[in-house]
Parts: C-alpha cells; sequence; structure tokens
C-alpha cells in the first residue's frame, strides 16, 4: 500500500477509509471527513489507516450516523444556518441513540458532534423540575427526605 | 469502556448499546440492566445454521442441544434488531420522540461526559440538577466541574433588583430570593454595585458613619468590612468591586472625599482599597483636587479603578466631566488629572460596567454636553480604547420609544450582556456584545428604585 499522502490535484482520486463496527460492518468514509476524528486524525498520521480501522464500542448503527455526521460537516461551502438546521435534525433521536453518539463521539474525539449532542441531553434536562428529570431519564433519587429538603430550602427560589 | 457490552439482568440477554437496551426494555419491560465484560458475538450454531449473540441465550431459549457447538462468525451481516421486534414495534418506537427512557440513563456515562452535559445547563437549572440524585450532586459539587465552569462559556448574568428580586434572562422570570431586608443592616443602604457572585453595598446609619458591606445574594453570606467611614454623600461616592474567579478572592475600592478648611473649591481625594485575601485595607493615594468633585460612577477594570468627577467651575481649562484612572498595583504616577478622559455623554445619564475587561460606558446620545438636565435622546454604547471611546451600538428608535417621554435610564451590564431599564417598565431592554443583538422581555413585575439595581452573575462558591 502507498504511504498517505494529501490530494494536491483536485483530479485525484477522493482517498478513503474503512472503519468496521463492533458488530463487523464496514464503513467508508473520505480521509477529509475522518480529520475530524482527533483519534482518526492520529491514525491516519501515523499511517495505521490503510486496513480497516476496528472500532469495537461502536455498532453499526450508530458508527452510520457518525460517518453521515463528518461527511456533512466536512462539506465545503455549506452554510451556517443550513448546517445548524441539519445539525438539529441529526440530534432529534431518542435518549438511547444519543448517549451512544456522545459515546462514539468522546471515543472518537470528535469535539463538534460531542458539543452538539451533550446540549441536546442538556436542552432535556432544561427548564425541568428534579421530579420531572427523574422520569425522563428514569433516575432514582438517592437522597433521604431530610437532605432533600435541605436542598430545596437552601435556594428555595430555584424550586418555587 | 472498550470490549462493554450490557447485560439484562432478568434474562441474560446482551445488548451491544443503549438503543438495544431500550428496545429489549420495551419488548419485555425488563429494567434491570448492567455493563458486562462479556462480548456480544455473532454466533451461528453449526448444526441448524441459526444465528445466536450469545451462550446464555441460547441456554435459556432451548435452542442448544448436547453435542451442539457453536462458532463464532464475524462476518455475519448485522442484525442489531432482536429477532422477535415486530414490525408494529419496531414502527412506534421510531414514532416516539423521545420521552421517557425504560433504561436508566445517568449511569451510562462516565463521570467526564456528565460534567459535559450539566456544564452547558445554565445557573438555575445546575441548582435543579443538584437535588436530582447524589451522583449529580457529586459531579456538580467536584472540584473538576467547578473547573471546567470556569473556563466555559460565559454564563448569562441576573439583574438584581433593591428588594431581593433577581431576575433570570434565560428564562425570562424573577426569583425571590429571600435576602434580609437592607435595613436589618442597621444602615440605609444608598448605593450598590456588583460583579461575579458578589455585591458591595454602601449605606449610612443613624450614628452618621457609613458602613461598607459584601454579600453573596444566593448564600445570603455577608461581611461588613468598614464601619466607620465618614462620608458625605453616599450617593456621590464612588464604589467599584471586582472579583477573581480563580482565587477567588475579592477587592473593593471606594473614593471619599472631604472639604479642605480654608480653600474653597479644594478636596482632598483618597482611594482606598479592600482585599479580601489578605483581609485588609489599605489606602492608595490620597489627593488634593481645585475644582474638582468625584462623580457617582467607579468600575475596576484589568486592574485599574476608573471612576467619574466634575469640575465644580471657576476653574481653567473647562473639561468638563470625564473619568480618571488609577492603576490599582501602583505602578503608574498617581497624577490623577493627568489621567483625565473625556466623555462621549453626559455622565449624570451615563453608566459604567465592565464588559469582561473592558470599560463601557451606556448613556445618552446627544452630543451636548450640558444635556444633563434636558430629555434624553437615546440610548448608545461606547466601549474604551486606550483613552479613546468608540461607538459600538446604538439602541434602535423603536425600543427606546418604547420607554415613554424623558425616561430614567440605568443600565448595568457583565460578562456579555448589559441591561437598560426604566423605573416606569414595562420591559427591559438587553443588549448581547458577542451577538450585537437587542433584545426586550417583558416584565411581569417592575422594580422601583431602577437606580439600585446592578448586574451580577450567581456563583455559590464565593463567600464574602
Amino acid at each position: 500500500m502507498s504511504s498517505s499522502s494529501s490530494s494536491s490535484s483536485p483530479s485525484c482520486p477522493k482517498k478513503m477509509i474503512t472503519l468496521k463496527s463492533s458488530d463487523g460492518e464496514t464503513f467508508e468514509i473520505e480521509e477529509i471527513a475522518a480529520l475530524q476524528s482527533k483519534t482518526l486524525e492520529s491514525m491516519i498520521d501515523e499511517n495505521c489507516a490503510s486496513t480497516p480501522v476496528p472500532l469495537p464500542n461502536i455498532t453499526g448503527k450508530i458508527l452510520a450516523k457518525v460517518v453521515e455526521y463528518c461527511t456533512k460537516h466536512a462539506e465545503v461551502g455549506a452554510d451556517a444556518e443550513s448546517l445548524r438546521a441539519w445539525d438539529a435534525e441529526f440530534v432529534s433521536v431518542d435518549h438511547p441513540t444519543l448517549f451512544d453518539y456522545i459515546l462514539a463521539a468522546n471515543f472518537l474525539e470528535i469535539p463538534t458532534l460531542l458539543n452538539l449532542a451533550c446540549q441536546s441531553v442538556a436542552d432535556m434536562v432544561k427548564g425541568k423540575t428534579p421530579d420531572e428529570i427523574h422520569k425522563i431519564f428514569n433516575i432514582k433519587s438517592t437522597f433521604t427526605p431530610e437532605e432533600e429538603e435541605e436542598l430545596r430550602r437552601e435556594n428555595q427560589w430555584a424550586f418555587d | 469502556m472498550a470490549g462493554v457490552s450490557l447485560k439484562c439482568g432478568d434474562c441474560g440477554a446482551l445488548l451491544k448499546s443503549v438503543e438495544e437496551a431500550q428496545g429489549h426494555a420495551e419488548l419485555t419491560s425488563h429494567s434491570n440492566f448492567f455493563k458486562s465484560t462479556e462480548a456480544v458475538l455473532n454466533l451461528v450454531c453449526s448444526s441448524c445454521g441459526k444465528p445466536c449473540r450469545s451462550k446464555t441465550i441460547y441456554t435459556l431459549s432451548g435452542f442448544l442441544m448436547e453435542g451442539e457447538t457453536l462458532s463464532a462468525d464475524q462476518n455475519l451481516p448485522r442484525d442489531n434488531k432482536t429477532p422477535r421486534v415486530s414490525s408494529v414495534l419496531r414502527e412506534r418506537e421510531r414514532e416516539r420522540n423521545a420521552k421517557v427512557s425504560l433504561v436508566p440513563m445517568d449511569w451510562f456515562l462516565p463521570d467526564d461526559l456528565s460534567e459535559q452535559i450539566l456544564a452547558c445547563l445554565p445557573f438555575a437549572d445546575l441548582v435543579r440538577a443538584g437535588a436530582v440524585c447524589t451522583r449529580w450532586r457529586g459531579i456538580i459539587t467536584s472540584r473538576s466541574f467547578r473547573k471546567k465552569l470556569l473556563h466555559g462559556v460565559s454564563r448569562r448574568p441576573w439583574l438584581l433588583g433593591p428588594h431581593g428580586h433577581a431576575y433570570d434572562p434565560v428564562y425570562n422570570v424573577w426569583y425571590e430570593l429571600d435576602l434580609p431586608r437592607f435595613k436589618l443592616f442597621s444602615a440605609c443602604i444608598a448605593k450598590v454595585v456588583s460583579s461575579t457572585g458578589l455585591i458591595s453595598a454602601l449605606g449610612k446609619g443613624k450614628d452618621g458613619f457609613a458602613r461598607l458591606y459584601v454579600y453573596n445574594p444566593l448564600t445570603r453570606r455577608r461581611r461588613e468590612i468598614a464601619r466607620s467611614l465618614r462620608v458625605e454623600d453616599v450617593i456621590c461616592t464612588p464604589l467599584a468591586i471586582t472579583v477573581s474567579r480563580t482565587t477567588p478572592s475579592y477587592r473593593v475600592s471606594i473614593v471619599t472625599t472631604k472639604d479642605l478648611p480654608g480653600v474653597p473649591v479644594g478636596r482632598e481625594l483618597s482611594i482606598r482599597l479592600y482585599s479580601s485575601q489578605p483581609r485588609m485595607w489599605v489606602t492608595c493615594m490620597t489627593e488634593v483636587l481645585i475644582g474638582w468633585r468625584s462623580g457617582y460612577e467607579s468600575v475596576i477594570c484589568d486592574g485599574v479603578l476608573y471612576f467619574s468627577i466634575y469640575q465644580t467651575g471657576y476653574v481653567s481649562p473647562w473639561h468638563g466631566d470625564g473619568l480618571v484612572m488609577y492603576d490599582l498595583s501602583g505602578r503608574c504616577s498617581n497624577d490623577l488629572l493627568a489621567s483625565f478622559v473625556p466623555v462621549p455623554c453626559p455622565l449624570p445619564r451615563g453608566c459604567l460596567m465592565n464588559m469582561k475587561e473592558k470599560l463601557v460606558l451606556v448613556g445618552d446620545i446627544s452630543e451636548d454636553d450640558r444635556a444633563s438636565f434636558m430629555s434624553m435622546k437615546g440610548v448608545g454604547i461606547w466601549v474604551l480604547n486606550g483613552r479613546e471611546w468608540h461607538e459600538i451600538a446604538r439602541m434602535p428608535d423603536d425600543l427606546f420609544l418604547g420607554f415613554g417621554s424623558d425616561p430614567w435610564i440605568r443600565s448595568s451590564g457583565l460578562n456579555d450582556l448589559i441591561y437598560i431599564l426604566s423605573e416606569r417598565g414595562p420591559y427591559v431592554v438587553t443588549f448581547d456584545m458577542n451577538q450585537k443583538q437587542w433584545s426586550r422581555n417583558s416584565l411581569d413585575k417592575v422594580p422601583t428604585d431602577v437606580c439600585d439595581c446592578c448586574c451580577f452573575e450567581p456563583w455559590l462558591e464565593i463567600a464574602p
């Protein structure tokens, strides 16, 4: 295999790398899109990306979406407004998928996707009372009634 | 988390992701999941060719006959849907819009990722999040989270009203902070200044001496830092507070003046500085000024104290109103008048503020410097670069006219947000310095005495 080199002329074919999900599915992604992942970028720099890159933590379904995200964000000439709208659509998914995005973006070190997904989860928490948060995320309160009372009293304004 | 799967504690099924766990929970109503180091394999029964995931599931479902072997086949097409999921249920799952999770979500993420999510929350939501469960509270009160907040995006400051109400611009609501009434401080508070987390208040007691306080309006902790100040006019005493987020610590500066007997228009001006670390007062300088008096406004910006001064007349050359500067590190020369900077708007109707260590002035756009007794024509915002003012924005006419005729306007700002309001209401106008955007929020209650309103960033960890 030839060592990786950046394509300097437009007539060169796009350099692709192959990613392999935990369930054996393979995905091709343009190298330029893959550079959004710091993990993949360092592998490309060290010439470790010429064979399929195994990603044992990421399922095929999530990896497909991550590839879609990176490809979209590597496009040139996209205007900020339409990209924002695309991002909003991208994270309109159920909780488990959103959490899987966070884990994948963290593992692959894609800061834009990580911020986007974390902000989306934060948006679910915004404006909610602790009881509503318990229901949405199926979390049990681990405070004693006395502790809970004290917490509310400390900052009563936030719970009125 | 390499090699981790999720296992259903009720039936032993192995699942590859949170989404699969959610799907399994919906089908079976199982909710007892835990992390497992057992890998999810794509196995094929070598006798019957049926695919399966783990030995456990096949033992339970009776598919594994004695003598049958399992072989791992990594090249099988991915099948992330359990064989028993019907198309109806799949469709129902697709239609659902992220409502209730059947799988407890919070423990899927390690602490550093949970921190990243919680750091996106506005202050009021952070306080509520701290009451959700002990894990969230632990994250929010951890040192690493506080460090993350310190270096993160600057937060929208609140507006504190005179009677313990605080306006939150994120939710357009007023909170009742249940502050002790100021009169309990044994002084009538007449001047209030603020910064990140803390407010400083100056008031004159019945004994004629002024008292100076610093308090955190959220924790309600307060400290009296001076009790026997000789202050002629509290309103005209330049007072400023600056908070250092990294230490954390604060400094309060006060400029006091006294008449000089025998010198008709002479005044002795003193700049005094209080530091919280170590707790002490220092008199930075004392200077005699002829024909000048100190004004209302004072701000500490990037280690430099700025305060307004006015010419009282009968002295040439005529400078008019302006600001003087004093470097609190004491390195520069102490000739105050040499640092005089004229102002682009009449100061009685202008307000100074520290916006990310840049000095900003909000005031009347009338060019007549004697316009202090005339109606305001509009509102402009200037920033000081060196010794020159640059106008960066003007309030749109429709917003200004909404204040009514001859409004008395007060403004206060911090970080990226400036509040502008009038005693008559009926709304708060805000200007976002970052996005250069004006907006208007109706108030469901308008505070009286807008002159006592000040902007502060809510912060629980700073103590007076």
